[in-house]
């Protein structure tokens, strides 16, 4: 059984300018100490679909309308409040973009580490305080008794991004969502995290999505990727196979879009136009505005998600 | 935190300085000569000789400058221009029933206001917020004389629960005194904090780390009560402390209106009989008092946001 199976999941936001439908129609697995990718540009939901895993998607505006997430066999969407919080901070560990605003101001950092384990564990403070310095310490956090006692506004980017992670590790939990936990950083240190993710990802064995906008960041960190595109899972495929064969019109604008490692050149290539408005969505298939091999059918109806060969799932008319 | 309280207290010194400047001459720009005004059209030369000469007035301007800053912060005020009494001990009998009514009126903004902010932010747009709308209508368009004399009328002359005038003798009796006069001030002081509480509350809940605590498995009770609502006090502690201080105006009125025995009284009293030293006396005190919030004001921000004392 997977740890994690996302079925047809929709979640859309009502708002004052009407419904926008952030994910639509979205399904993914994942197994057990496995990891995942979920990559598209900003704007595709890739956040929405993520926070829904907790059920932490702002409500109002946002609302679950249709599909289920079961994790461990049970569904969070129709969940007990009480099952929901013994899930959050302790199954499912979250990391999220900004680090800069995604720590309490007025707490120190090891209180807020602490805090979750006395939740979970029903640990002493005490024993909280030393697992918080423990994590901290995991993280590769120098001096982590002194960082514990430590605010927030004391860190760097960097650490308090280190700090996010150790506090969503804090409970061993079986899955470690990160929603694009390098993109707020500076080059360096975003190295630094990712390295950390694959050190922790190793050594600890949780099953991790991880979110971002670059392609290059998760070629070697992930088994599998999952492209999101208006809302729409466009295609879904082992890691490999993506980086060697992509199939969608738009996975292979993003890899083109990729910068080269040896060149360090930056974003040659990207694929012309934006993604459509929220409220102005075109009919048929979302992508048909950018896509150079459009036919009359991708104005009509949305292409469905069928097998492509090689374990890769693709929606494009063009392919079918 | 210590070294905060140090460099916040010194700093507490320029200020109590510019702020006794600001009187010292603000008295000396007001037209009118102090002697004529206290003695009459009609006083002789002799008269307001020693008058002037018993007051320093005639003394150069920089001499009674330092004489006066010397005599407020040894709080010498001399005494009374017109019964004689030492204007200290005047200062001493009225302060306790201003301070006791300024402390009552923010402890009931406080007691009403936090909690009631905090529930209509978090039940926004229901019923509690509809009423918590009506009742901030109400506290900020009711004027302090009409509600004081409001409450007077039925409470005192009607029901007879209260006393209907003075500041009373000993301690249960000065309670019961207190009672109204501190309801009059403390009803906008509630709507007051109250309004503020839920802006700044439905402010925070929009923020990271909100969602963060969830994210952690907190219950929504300690999300609001702990993590938003300590953030949402700092600008709530700032705004009541700016807000305790045009209330002291307020104070003045419901002392009237009660015939309370405080410092505005002696103040207003002090003006229609024209005593200089006086007034001089109350306005360093009302002075004092500004200096003395905001200073609190501040320490209890820094108490609540580690931002303000560690870098
Ligand atoms: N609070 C909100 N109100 C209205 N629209 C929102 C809100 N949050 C996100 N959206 C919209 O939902 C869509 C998906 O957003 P998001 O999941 O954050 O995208 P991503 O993380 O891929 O950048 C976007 O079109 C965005 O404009
Ligand atoms: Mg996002």
């Amino acid at each position: 059984m997977s740890l994690l199976e996302v079925t047809d999941l929709a979640v859309h936001l009502f708002t004052n300018r009407g419904v926008v439908r952030a994910v639509d129609g979205v399904s993914f697995s994942l197994d057990a100490g496995r990891s995942l990718g979920i990559v598209g540009e900003s704007g595709c939901g890739k956040t929405m679909t993520a926070l829904s895993l907790m059920r932490l998607i702002p409500e109002p505006p946002a609302r679950i309308v249709s599909g289920s997430i079961r994790f461990d066999g049970e569904d969070v969407v129709t969940m007990s409040s009480p099952r929901l919080r013994a899930l959050r901070g302790n199954q499912i560990g979250m990391i999220y973009q900004d680090p800069m605003t995604s720590l309490n101001p007025v707490f120190t950092v090891g209180e807020q580490i602490a805090e979750a384990v006395r939740l979970h564990r029903h640990d002493t403070r005490n024993a909280a305080w030393a697992r918080a310095v423990e994590v901290l310490r995991l993280v590769g956090i120098p001096d982590p008794d002194r960082v514990a006692s430590a605010y927030p506004h004391q860190l760097s980017g960097g650490m308090r991004q280190r700090v996010v992670i150790g506090m969503a590790l804090a409970c061993d939990p079986k899955l470690l969502v990160a929603d694009e936990p390098t993109t707020a950083l500076d080059v360096t240190i975003q190295a630094q995290i990712l390295e950390l993710l694959r050190r922790l990802q190793g050594e600890l064995g949780t099953g991790i999505i991880l979110i971002t906008h670059d392609l290059g960041v998760i070629a070697d960190l992930v088994d599998d990727v999952v492209v999101m595109y208006a809302g729409k899972l466009v295609e879904h495929a082992p890691v490999r196979r993506l980086f060697a064969a992509p199939r969608h019109p738009y996975t292979q604008g993003l890899l083109r879009s990729v910068p080269s490692l040896e060149t360090r050149e930056h974003r040659l290539l990207t694929i012309d136009g934006t993604v459509p408005p929220a409220h102005a969505m075109p009919n048929g298939c979302r992508f048909n505005p950018r896509c150079a091999l459009v036919r009359d059918i991708c104005h009509e109806q949305e292409p469905p998600l069928v097998d492509a060969g090689g374990g890769t799932q693709v929606a494009c008319w063009a392919l079918t | 935190m210590i070294g905060y309280i140090l460099r916040r207290l010194l700093e507490v010194i320029p200020t109590v300085l510019l702020v006794l400047t600001l009187v010292f001459f603000a008295l000396r720009i007001m037209p009118g000569d102090p002697a004529i005004a206290a003695l009459g059209e009609f006083a002789t030369p002799d008269a307001i000789a020693r008058f002037r000469e018993k007051l320093g007035l005639n003394q150069p301007l920089y001499m009674q400058y330092f004489g006066f800053i010397a005599q407020s912060l040894t709080a010498d005020f001399g005494t009374s221009m017109n019964n004689g009494a030492p204007i200290g001990d005047l200062l001493g009998q009225a302060l306790p029933y201003t301070i006791s009514l300024a402390l009552a009126a923010t402890s009931i903004g406080i007691v009403i206001g936090l909690p009631l902010g905090a529930m209509t932010a978090v039940h926004r747009d229901g019923k509690l917020d509809a009423f918590g709308r009506l009742f901030a209508l109400i506290g900020f368009s009711l004027p302090d004389f009409y509600f004081g004399i409001l409450l007077l009328l039925v409470f005192s002359l009607h029901l007879d629960w209260f006393p209907m005038l003075g500041g009373g003798k000993g301690f249960f009796d000065q309670l019961h005194h207190l009672v109204l006069p501190a309801i009059t001030l403390g009803l906008v002081m509630a709507a007051f904090t109250m309004r503020l509480t839920r802006s700044s509350l439905l402010e925070v809940l929009k923020r990271d780390y909100v969602r963060t605590a969830r994210g952690k498995g907190v219950a929504e009770r300690w999300v609001i009560f702990k993590h938003a609502l300590r953030n949402a006090l700092i600008p709530v502690t700032t705004g009541m402390g700016i807000y305790l201080l045009t209330t002291l105006s307020g104070t003045i009125t419901v002392e009237l209106v009660f015939s309370r025995p405080g410092l505005g009284t002696l103040l207003i009293g002090g003006v229609s009989a024209r005593d200089y030293t006086l007034v001089q006396a109350g306005l360093v005190v009302f002075a004092f008092f500004v200096v003395v919030v905001n200073l609190l004001t501040d320490l209890l921000c820094a108490a609540i946001d580690p931002r303000i004392t560690l870098r």
